[in-house]
């Protein structure tokens, strides 16, 4: 019976949203292959962590509870999932969200099993052969990839946050009813040179307010806007139109934009109801963040501008005339409900 | 504190900055590459400023790079910032390979030499992404790794101090050698070249080592050893049909009004 | 399907075309490349002029202000010394080297180019002609920055009429006296050292010699300054002599060949990096014309598509690639060390194409852009006022059609 592992993370004993999108998508995963979805739990003082999994259809969850694995340490980490495997035999796939630990430790794990890992995946699937067919986006972000390991098992994988369609008709996908998971309790196992690796001091990250990712409207610019006297006026126009700001990686890069403003692969993924994308070329590294059946706009001087398969209203211009006109538009108007 | 050998692993790839022209050609369906030129991974960059700037008192900095022949002037440019030596491991039979199966040709390379005290990666190539091959490479060497360091510096004769950051927390870290590490752009600014640099570097040496010079196993490398393999690529089509607008600014500004509600 | 909705269509096959050249049976052939080096020296030089003095333009132009700063930036980076032996601690890479790195600079800042190109032109008769001593007195400052140098030869009296000048220096003991006025010269007051040509003899026949002198020396002095239309940053203006000591020891090459020491520095250098300044006007012309077509919208379509823009843009490219074949060969004669009566009319042929090339490229990247290619914050502009003061630098056209002339009907080609 095909083996579907998750590994699990959280945060002050919340699960990561990831985590979730992952046990739901392995549990389609599981009643497809007729087989098990199970869930990784590692860390410190996480027994009481269980009740949080109430609710996800899981077969079987292995724990290893121990101070050891008090803060990600590479070396032990890699041990002890290896040691699972060891254990309870390995199994058809290994599935990690695409985060700090998530893209460090699978190819790890990878390495170790002598299998194959695909990094940030934004969609799975599966073939008619039942080997994992994992989604990337490729080629300088133009075109979408699919990655297999068609001979060696584990199949490993990190996939993106926010990527896959985990609305609640999944959940209904499955119908098998299963009792409640049973648990598997391992002790840590410790390889060589630990102390290679010692955590001096950890201090948390002030949490950030999230404005891009509930947003409702978003006004987004990529390269074609520039310049930060251009960027300007993106800003003016999703202020009077109460959208949030977002970006693209080029005017990330040339300074316009913070970081934590970028949409796609890798920045954030969103499900405006109204999407302007202005100066963007449209690349799938962009589009590949913009989910949802939300109204999409696009504004761009090259009518030849890959964003214009995308959206459902194209507007060849420059946006400087353009944005200026519907700024003063939007003030002239008598203001509606 | 005594003198440091380093290993940098640094990749070739289409520069960034003219990237946003590669295009698929719609009628062929072929990927049109020609002309953009390589250059070294920007994040390889910060790599090697690291270690030059960690060698400084002696040491040594090799560089090592799986990459076809022409990548030979990309390598003389790490001569020219300031790497003392480099090897290319350049083979038709690494060609398509996955992050394992390159990494383990930079292992066989890597083993070739003296042992390393450091082996320092970017965390990610700008064309593949995965991040991979540094926790791969660490893996296939039997040693410990930190990935996406962005502070680092010498505590010890046999410690460094580093720092990472994930979602929620920022981590201080004292890590011994010898160990792998793989760096974020914020760890440095790579120094520009000199023409002291491009002097000096006609007396540094490349080394250019095949399949046979490192001794692996061709069912290991390329195309025929990754256990990932590229199946196919797709353009998704979406069901979007987009209406294109024309106009005036004024009129167009009117109808965005209009028909968005806004 | 678990993700993206829509259909898949799968692109197969995907190949990627190689630009691999095919090999030539038998024997060599010309080589129109740069070599791995010289690439990497361009590349060097181009880092540099995106990351340090692409931000400094708009200044340079409002206030007028050498940017003194990117000169010992440009000695750290090992450009200043590109023509100093390596035994005075330069690189030594030779004219075409020296050559791509102002190219480079010029594409963005040709007053900043030029500046380096003077400096060059300022010691190399050093490098020529001067004794050890003077050798290595200054060529090591020269390389850091901590001297930087001009030429001073036009006066007045005029700098295509050389002989006429009155400058004049008067032996006294075992020093020299230099009083004159020298006008018309780049870096008068950034510079702290020059090499100045003087009048040393009247009777029998006139002579002149060579002197190099540095602002330690009582009488050399900054005169007034120029106001042009170009070239904002790099300054021009009077030198005066008043007095001003020299030793005996600072005479370069010997007395007497002053002339010599003046043209072996502008014939062989001076020209070229002109040169080079007019090939970096020419190419920042061709890209700001290429994107401002591709961004401008009329008729519903960037003006890129429309012919007329089209034939401008050919135009530029095609004065690009003349301009440099022409120049990178006469940089390649100066480095095979060929002798003047050979070398002489090909670099004038470089001066002079390539600076009426760089009028003509930047007046078509005004023409392009319209009404953004007359106003400051557009580009073109620039390279349309600095294009024009390259003309009558290191010898104006009429000169270099002598030149030419002159060596044609001695039969060569």
């Amino acid at each position: 019976m095909k083996q579907i592992w998750v590994y699990v993370e959280q945060h002050e004993g919340q699960l990561a949203p990831i985590s979730k999108e992952l046990l739901l998508m392995g549990r389609v995963l599981a009643d497809r292959l007729h087989g098990q979805l199970a869930a990784l739990l590692l860390g410190d003082n996480i027994a009481g962590f269980i009740s949080a999994l109430a609710g996800l259809k899981i077969d079987n969850i292995y724990m290893i509870d121990s101070s050891a694995l008090g803060f990600y340490h590479p070396l032990i980490f890699t041990e002890n999932i290896i040691n699972l495997t060891n254990q309870f035999g390995q199994p058809d796939m290994i599935l990690f969200g695409a985060t700090y630990l998530g893209r460090d430790l699978a190819p790890a794990v990878a390495a170790r099993l002598a299998t194959g890992c695909a990094a940030d995946c934004c969609g799975l699937d599966l073939d008619e052969d039942e080997n994992l067919l994992q989604i990337v986006p490729g080629l300088g972000g133009t075109v979408y990839g699919t990655i297999v390991t068609p001979h060696c098992r584990p199949q490993v994988a990190t996939i993106k946050p926010g990527m896959l369609d985990t609305s609640e008709d999944l959940t209904e996908a499955s119908a098998l009813a299963i009792g409640a998971p049973q648990l598997h309790q391992l002790e840590a196992v410790l390889p060589d040179r630990v102390e290679a690796i010692k955590l001096i001091e950890a201090r948390p990250k002030p949490i950030k307010e999230e404005k891009l990712e509930g947003a409702r409207r978003i006004v987004a610019g990529g390269a074609g806007i520039g310049g930060k006297e251009g960027w300007t006026l993106l800003e003016n126009l999703a202020e009077q139109i109460e959208a949030a700001v977002g970006a693209t990686r080029p005017a990330i890069d040339e300074g316009w934009a913070d970081h934590d403003l970028m949409i796609g692969q890798s920045g954030k993924t969103v499900k405006p109801e109204l999407y302007f994308g202005i100066g963007i070329s449209g690349d799938m590294m962009h589009m590949v963040g913009i989910k949802g059946k939300g109204v999409r706009v696009a504004i761009n001087t090259d009518p030849k501008a890959p964003i214009f398969q995308h959206v459902d209203y194209g507007i060849v211009a420059d946006y400087q005339e353009l944005v200026p006109a519907l700024l003063d538009a939007l003030q002239k108007r008598s203001p509606n409900s | 504190m005594r003198p440091l050998r380093i290993a940098v692993c640094v990749k070739p790839v289409p520069d960034p900055k003219q990237s946003n022209t590669l295009k698929i050609d719609p009628a062929t369906k072929t990927l049109v590459r020609t002309g953009i030129p390589l250059v070294i991974n920007p994040l390889d960059k910060n790599a090697l400023e690291a270690a030059i700037k960690l060698k400084a008192g002696g040491g040594t900095v090799s560089v090592f790079s799986m990459a076809p022949p022409t990548a030979e002037s990309t390598l003389t440019e790490t001569l020219a910032m300031g790497a003392d030596e480099a090897f290319l491991l350049s083979d038709r039979a690494f060609a398509g390979g996955d992050t394992l199966a390159t990494a383990r040709v930079l292992v066989a390379g890597i083993q070739k030499q003296d042992p390393y005290d450091l082996i320092l990666c970017g965390a990610e190539s700008f064309d593949g992404g995965t991040a991979q091959v540094g926790p791969q490479i660490a893996v296939l060497l039997g040693l410990p790794w930190v990935t996406r360091v962005f502070q680092l510096s010498r505590s010890n004769d046999e410690q460094l101090a580093a720092a990472i950051e994930d979602e929620h927390v920022i981590r201080e870290l004292l890590v011994e050698m010898p160990l792998v590490i793989t760096v974020e752009a914020s760890l440095n600014q790579p120094r520009r070249i000199s023409l002291m640099g491009v002097v000096a570097a006609r007396k540094k040496t490349i080394t250019v080592y095949n399949a046979a010079d490192l001794g692996v196993d061709p069912a290991e490398v390329g195309l025929g050893g990754s256990p990932t393999q590229t199946w196919d690529y797709f353009s998704p089509s979406s069901d979007k049909k987009v209406e294109m607008w024309q106009g005036s600014s004024q009129e167009l500004a009117r109808e965005l009004i209009q028909k968005l509600g806004l | 399907m678990l993700f993206l909705g829509g259909r898949r269509e799968a692109v197969s096959d995907i190949q990627i075309r190689s630009s691999k050249r095919p090999e030539i049976e038998g024997g060599e052939s010309m080589n129109f490349e740069l070599t791995p080096e010289q690439e990497l020296i361009k590349k060097a030089a181009r880092e540099f002029t995106d990351e340090l003095v692409a931000p400094r333009v708009e200044q340079m132009e409002a206030t007028h202000e050498s940017p003194k700063d990117l000169y010992k930036a440009m000695g750290e980076a090992g450009f200043l010394g590109v023509m100093v032996p390596e035994e005075y601690g330069g690189s030594n890479l030779g004219s075409l080297a020296a050559m791509l790195i102002i190219e480079e600079i010029s594409r963005v800042s040709s007053a900043l180019g030029t500046g380096l190109q003077v400096h060059i032109l300022g010691y190399v008769p050093l490098v020529q002609m001067g004794s050890e001593e003077l050798k290595r007195k200054y060529l090591p400052g020269m390389v850091t920055g901590d001297y930087i140098a001009t030429c001073a030869v036009t006066e007045a009296s005029g700098g295509s009429d050389p002989t006429s000048m009155s400058t004049v220096a008067v032996k006294q003991g075992d020093e020299w006296v230099i009083n004159g006025r020298k006008c018309f010269i780049t870096m008068n007051d950034t510079a702290n050292a020059c090499c100045v040509v003087a009048k040393t003899k009247d009777e029998p026949k006139k002579e002149f010699t060579g002197f190099f002198v540095d602002k330690t020396m009582d009488g050399y002095r900054t005169g007034r300054m120029e106001h042009k239309i170009g070239f904002h940053g790099l300054d021009n203006g009077d030198l005066a002599f008043v007095n001003c000591r020299v030793p005996e020891s600072n005479i370069i090459g010997a007395q007497g060949k002053g002339i010599a020491v003046a043209f072996g520095g502008i014939g062989r250098w001076g020209r070229l990096g002109m040169s080079s300044a007019a090939l970096g006007v020419i190419k920042g012309s061709l890209d700001a014309a290429v994107k401002f077509a591709n961004e401008r919208i009329l008729y519903g379509k960037p003006i890129a598509e429309l012919q007329a823009i089209q034939f401008k843009i050919a135009e530029i490219f095609y004065l690009l690639q003349t301009s440099r074949l022409v120049a990178y060969k006469a940089a390649w004669l100066v480095d095979q060390n060929t002798p003047d009566a050979e070398l002489g009319p090909h670099v004038a042929c470089s001066k002079l194409f390539a600076t009426q090339s760089a009028i003509r490229a930047a007046n078509l990247a005004v023409e392009i852009m319209g009404g953004y290619g007359v106003v400051a914050e557009y580009s073109a502009e620039r390279f349309m006022r600095d294009a024009n003061m390259i003309w009558a630098a290191a010898g104006t056209a009429d000169i270099m059609n002598i030149i030419m002339a002159r060596g044609a009907l001695a039969g060569k080609e």
